[in-house]
């Protein structure tokens, strides 16, 4: 598609920001739609706990990548270029503690391989459980128990929050703040809203074994 | 119905989820703000907790603590990263910390002293958590800026406690009905 010339920089990409959004909530629904938020829960659970097993760098790797792609799918907001910038930092970190063999210098930093290797293997670590849990936690979730339902009480409050109409001005913080305390509690907390027990596909159910499976087997293989 | 909702304060869950809702939005508010890190967080969300000090019984506050960690990493998506295990670790070791000099000072220290307290043992038990899973030794490079930050942070919530808790009919009401009703909503969480 050509640039638009009579359109402003700014309008064409506040569009471009708004086309990207409403295609995040779509591929959001078809996700949401795809999986059952307990069984997905397990599932990221089982894999999360498959990646922190993994001692292959490599396998690390490919499992971070897979991760983005799943948290992409899922319609959450996956950023390389923050990706790359959180993991350069954590690298540099660690390259600043010189540890093992050395590589090479630059100037006064001297770049040691197990520091290298290690900030790496943290940065991919730190990286791949924020994909896998992006990707596996869905707001529906429910807890179990008692806990669980003082937190799904806590979800109906904070709904309540978000669609408050009133302001919150610095001037008058405490005194709106105030407001909102007592506006929010007015009306006791329904019930919980359900996940509604929809029934997934079976394609959901099978992608899920497979991604559990997959992890555990690339763990053993390594 | 005012009636029936300021009864409602006298139960210990229901002001524990209100007060947790507040940590879910304040910790929206917070996700807004730019960070180097992302568990570099500047603990606005932790102000119920601090307010809760002189409300709830330690079980219930120990529960709003999870609360908030449980229902911040489900809205966030982090449940099973690194990231909610340093909002474990600093909630709760910044929830006993306020809790603690709470009860053994009295009115000697203040809603600011409670608060800096808590922001600067949080950040510090969160820096000892990067030397392990992050950045290794070099996290004593960022302790002084993210013990920095706690102070000013801790002292700024400290200060909007003590004007909340002087001045708020939502406090007052809830601090009069939990204390005439301790049994309510079960001692035990």
């Amino acid at each position: 598609m050509s640039p638009e010339p009579g359109r402003p920089a700014a309008a064409r990409a506040a569009a471009r920001k708004a086309r990207a959004a409403e295609a995040r909530g779509r591929r959001r629904e078809r996700w949401e739609a795809l999986f059952a938020p307990w069984a997905l829960a397990a599932a990221g659970a089982a894999v999360s706990a498959a990646f922190l097993f993994q001692p292959a760098l490599g396998s690390r790797i490919l499992m971070l990548l897979a991760f983005m792609a799943a948290a992409r799918g899922a319609g959450k907001r996956v950023s390389v270029l923050a990706t790359v910038l959180i993991s350069a930092g954590i690298v540099a970190a660690n390259l600043l503690v010189p540890v093992g063999r050395v590589l090479a210098r630059l100037g006064p930093l001297v770049l040691t391989e197990t520091a290298l290797l290690e900030g790496i293997e943290r940065a991919v670590t730190f990286e791949g459980l924020i994909y896998a849990s992006k990707a596996s936690i869905l707001p529906g979730l429910r807890l179990p128990g008692r806990f669980g339902s003082i937190v799904a009480s806590a979800f109906v409050y904070y709904e309540r929050i978000v669609e408050y109409k009133g302001r919150l001005r610095p001037a008058s913080l405490v005194a709106d703040a105030d407001e909102l305390m007592l506006r929010v509690w007015e009306e006791p907390p329904a019930g919980p809203r359900r996940d509604a027990g929809a029934r997934r596909p079976a394609r959901g159910w099978a992608l899920l074994a497979l991604a559990v499976a997959a992890a555990w087997a690339l763990l053993a293989l390594s | 119905m005012r009636e029936a909702s300021e009864r409602r304060l006298g139960d210990k869950a229901d002001v524990t989820a209100l007060l947790g809702a507040f940590c879910f939005f304040l910790s929206a508010i917070e996700y807004m703000v730019p960070k180097p890190l992302p568990f570099m967080r500047l603990g606005i969300a932790n102000l119920p907790i601090l307010l809760a000090a002189d409300l709830l019984p330690l079980p219930w506050f120990l529960v709003l603590a999870l609360v908030k960690v449980v229902g911040m990493s489900v809205i966030s998506g982090s449940l099973f990263s690194y990231i909610a295990l340093f909002s474990l670790a600093g909630t709760l070791v910044a929830a006993l910390v306020m809790w603690a000099a709470r009860r053994a000072g009295g009115r000697l220290i203040s809603a600011v002293g409670v608060s800096v307290l808590g922001a600067v043992s949080s950040n510090a038990v969160q820096v000892l958590l990067a030397r392990v899973v992050v950045f290794g030794e070099a996290a004593r490079l960022i302790a002084p800026a993210f013990l920095a930050m706690g102070l000013v942070t801790g002292t700024l919530l400290g200060l909007f406690a003590e004007a909340f808790a002087a001045k708020s009919s939502w406090y007052a009401l809830a601090s009069s009905q939990l204390a005439a009703r301790p049994g309510e909503g079960r001692d035990e969480p």
